[in-house]
């Protein structure tokens, strides 16, 4: 396990570094820099002869394999670069928006985890039942939903039809919980419940498959309780493929946070990247991009290492 | 699939030393900040001058609960040390509420701390209250140059120099001393920043040539050429005076919110970055009011910024906000259905909007077709339309192109393409001139999603003739496809022009200062009368005169040349949800809140 372990994580520098690759380039693509935002791309207009000394200043006129040679050399030393939108180093810029998503990303994966468990479980229970019905129902409404669409009318209804809103003005967890906690219901909820509307229905096809299998149907006949049965047997095999799914939704948790931090205000991982691509800030996507990969690669080795707690049989070779 | 460790390490391994190789062979790409160079000083002769009225005497209590004066008055009595005056608690007197903090909305959040990085209006509404500039515009009529950190100043005779002689005893919020010395670093960083620090609205100061520290509080300014205009300059609200001792020692380079010392009314209290700035009254402010009481009149001003006008609205709604400026009418009028006490207040903004013809390529290349859409197109009912039904329409002025002075609408408002009563005449000619050409189509680029200037030009050229074809993009592409010269037409927004027009000639015509976005080559003779202008007495009859001929040239001689024509500017008005001080609303956008006040 320990050389798996290793093994993986050798594997992160080449596979950033492919990323970063087809990013930076990706990212060159684009029409526009971050000196063109700077200079004209806001309410102003420049010249271009000062625009082409800024770009030069910037060395955003060499040629691209130059600035890629730069950016890669700087990356390798751990150095995220300086983001000159926002007159700071990278890593400076993004460090304090990493509370405010990934708060609200645990609180999502909680919700998600209490809603679609039990709604899995008690689905494939009573297949067929009013309950399952209402289940599959909800769960396909939350996967069609889109999460700006549910977050832009639960404002709307908040605020035209009850006069109350979450507080707008933004606190940590850990200075303020209640204002936080208001804060990050919403989305977290709206977030949640996406997911749980993905995960309810794995739980539910995977526990109508174990409930079928010859060893619950033994358990049953041994005579143990129904809690030992569904959740000792059939739910903890019926959990191994879901907790990969449970894996990938994290990434789709992160992506939500993007929409969801801009309706909803909260200054985090997803405006930032919202305001950077806007902005053209080159270093700041690509910083963005891979501290997200990295923490993706990390979280799937550990989902990864999660299965051996699952299911006792399973070897890493 | 089994993945051998060796594989895995060699393949680590070559990637490591690939970019240690490339890390090697190339150079930093963040150079160091570099710090401004020293200006030269210049002597400066001095005739024409500014001496400010005697200061007023402390107001007895009562006299003191009187409404403010609604004039920002010249060089108050400063003191040393904090002031134990500044209301800390709420005090009603006749006008409204003095005291309390008031929350207003910042727009979308700034950015940067360095307001004098960004062009963008939210970055002042977010940060211009922490700071003091030379001089200033008089936050009620945006056009008078009062006081600020200059107590007093003088023109010489011929307009070469100027000399300002400043407020003793002032402090930056961290209990520093201000100096003279921080002018001129203020300065010189902006005509000279540090690397990768852009300053858009340098503007008008370029118009210093060098500058001379004087004793302990003068300093005497040499222009680059003989104007007036280095006045306005020093009252912009953008050129903001920064400490020289915070950012002296992090390169020039301003970067967090623990940096925006200033000497303005509020200081920072504390931040969410991304969300929200909390300003206390600053206890050493070194103006008064004019009756003798505290300047400012709030014991503080908490700025929220949102990432959309649907929260924003709904924060106005829930009280959540007390202030919100730009609020279109289809948003406030709704809200103040729910919420009763909010006051909308509209503002008759010196504002425009621009549509921008591409003169490099088919059809505008042809200056008739360009004359046949300028013309053709009625931009008095685009300016009422703009606005939502429902709503008293707009007044409607025409104003000359680029904005220059917006008082000028008279001497255009008679030319044939502006004429209402010429209407139907310059519809009709412009029909024919579009099926002569043969145009039936033509694209229009935009920015915005449902963009209603583009679907009423769309419906007004469907009655010409002409199919338009509205083209939505992200604001950035849209932005770089126009300066590529790759649209046809192409909505340039809307620029309120919140300050006042000498400003905007400030920042609009200088060298370096933007209007060679339009690449606009001015006449000879209009570049000779901005000279001119330059050397005008503010506010003068002989002002007045020249930016008349001004915009006479541009209508007739300039705006057919060039090659992006914005043809179609209008006024617009701003429209506004507070519940602070009618009069003063306007201009407290670009303003620092010092006599804003609550009502009851």
């Amino acid at each position: 396990m320990h050389q798996y372990i290793l093994r993986r994580l050798l594997l992160l520098p080449p596979t950033l570094f492919f990323l970063g690759t087809i990013l930076f380039f990706m990212v060159q693509a684009i029409p526009g820099d971050v000196a063109s935002t700077l200079l004209a791309g806001e309410e102003n207009a420049v010249d271009p002869k000062t625009m082409q000394k800024f770009r030069e200043e910037l060395g955003l006129t060499d040629p691209m394999i130059v600035q890629y040679g730069r950016w890669l050399a700087q990356t390798a030393t751990g150095d995220l670069g300086y983001s000159y939108y926002f007159s700071k180093p990278v890593w400076d810029q993004i460090k304090p928006k990493i509370e405010t998503t990934l708060t609200l990303a645990i609180f999502g994966i909680i919700i998600a985890v209490v809603l679609s468990l039990p709604a899995g479980v008690f689905s494939a229970l009573y297949r067929g039942s009013l309950f399952d019905q209402i289940v599959r129902t909800i769960s396909a409404a939350g996967m069609a939903v889109p999460a700006f669409w549910l977050g832009i009318i639960i404002l709307l209804i908040l605020s035209r039809k009850i006069g109350w809103m979450p507080p707008v003005i933004h606190s940590s967890i850990f200075d303020n919980p209640v204002d936080a906690f208001y804060r990050y219901l919403f989305p977290s909820l709206i977030l949640g419940f996406r997911s749980a509307a993905v995960i309810s229905r794995m739980v539910r096809s995977m526990m109508l498959e174990v409930l079928s299998e010859d060893y619950v149907r033994t358990a049953w006949a041994k005579g143990l309780q129904p809690r030992a049965v569904i959740v000792g047997h059939a739910l903890r095999n019926a959990l191994l493929p879901v907790v990969t799914m449970f894996g990938m939704l994290v990434a789709t948790l992160i992506d939500g946070a993007v929409v969801l931090e801009t309706v909803f205000n909260l200054p985090g991982i997803g405006l930032l990247m919202v305001d950077s691509v806007i902005a053209r800030d080159a270093s700041m996507v690509l910083g963005l991009v891979l501290s997200i990969g990295i923490f993706m690669m990390i979280w799937i080795l550990l989902i990864d290492l999660s299965y051996k707690v699952l299911d006792p049989r399973v070897e890493y070779d | 699939m089994k993945i051998k460790v060796g594989s895995i390490m060699t393949v680590s391994l070559i990637a490591l030393a690939l970019m240690g190789l490339v890390g090697c062979s190339s150079s930093d790409s963040a150079a160091a900040p570099v710090a401004p160079a020293a200006a030269a000083p210049a002597q400066a002769s001095s005739s024409s001058s500014y001496v400010p009225a005697a200061p007023a005497q402390p107001a007895a209590p009562a006299a003191a609960a009187a409404a403010p004066s609604a004039e920002v008055e010249a060089t108050k009595k400063v003191s040393a040390k904090p002031k134990q005056t500044v209301a800390k608690t709420v005090t009603e007197f006749e006008g409204g509420t003095r005291g309390g903090v008031m929350k207003i909305n910042t727009q979308k959040w700034f950015q940067r701390w360095d307001m004098t990085t960004r062009s963008h209006w939210s970055s002042t509404q977010g940060l211009n209250r922490h700071y003091s500039g030379v001089l200033q515009f008089s936050p009620r009529d945006g056009l008078t140059v009062t006081p600020d950190l200059a107590k007093s100043w003088t023109l010489a005779d011929d307009l070469t120099g100027s000399t300002f002689v400043f407020n003793e005893g002032v402090k930056w919020h961290d209990g520093e001393d201000f100096s003279v010395d921080d002018v001129i670093y203020t300065i010189n960083r902006w005509q000279n920043p540090p690397v990768g620090v852009a300053q858009p609205r340098v503007a008008g100061l370029l118009l210093v040539d060098s500058m001379l520290k004087v004793g302990d509080n003068t300093l005497q300014i040499a222009h680059t050429k003989p104007t007036s205009r280095i006045l306005p300059a020093m009252a912009d609200s953008w050129h903001i005076i920064l400490p020289q001792h915070i950012l002296e020692p992090a390169g020039g380079v301003l970067s967090t919110g623990e940096q925006v010392i200033g000497t303005g009314p509020f200081k920072v209290e504390s931040f969410s970055e991304g969300n929200n700035v909390v300003s206390v009254a600053n206890p050493y402010y070194f103006h008064n009011a004019p009756d003798g009481s505290p300047f400012p009149y709030l014991d503080g001003i908490t700025g929220i910024a949102f990432a959309n006008n649907d929260l924003s609205a709904a924060a106005l709604v829930t009280g959540q906000i007390d202030y919100y400026t730009s609020l279109t009418p289809s948003k406030s009028f709704p809200i103040k259905e729910k919420r009763p006490s909010i006051v909308i207040t509209r503002w008759d903004s010196p504002g425009f909007q621009g549509i921008s013809m591409n003169t490099t390529k088919a059809p505008f290349d042809d200056l008739e077709l360009r004359k046949a859409f300028a013309c053709g197109l009625n931009t008095h009912a685009i300016a009422e339309l703009s606005s939502t039904p429902g709503v008293v329409p707009m007044e409607f002025r025409q104003i000359s192109f680029f904005g220059t002075a917006d008082p000028n609408y008279e001497n255009v408002a008679s030319l044939k393409c502006v004429d209402p009563a010429q209407r139907e005449a310059n519809e009709a000619e412009a029909k024919a001139v579009f099926k002569a050409k043969g145009i039936t189509e033509v694209e229009f680029d935009t920015d915005t999603l449902d963009d209603p200037i583009g679907t009423i030009v769309q419906q007004q050229m469907k009655a010409l003739g002409v199919d338009v074809k509205i083209v939505i993009s992200e604001v950035t592409s849209a932005r770089e496809k126009a300066y590529a010269g790759d649209t046809t037409l192409f909505f340039f927004g809307q620029a309120v022009a919140s300050k006042s027009p000498v400003e905007i000639i400030n920042q609009i015509y200088r060298p370096g200062a933007g209007f060679e976005l339009y690449q606009a080559t001015p006449p000879a003779k209009w570049s000779e009368l901005l000279d001119q202008l330059d050397m005008a007495t503010l506010g003068s009859e002989e002002e007045k005169a020249l930016t008349a001929q001004m915009d006479t040239i541009m209508w007739e001689e300039w705006m057919p040349k060039v090659p992006i024509r914005r043809p179609d500017e209008f006024q617009v008005k701003q429209d506004y949800v507070r519940n602070i001080d009618a009069i003063a609303t306007a201009k407290f956008i670009q303003s620092r809140f010092v006599d804003a006040w609550m009502d009851k």
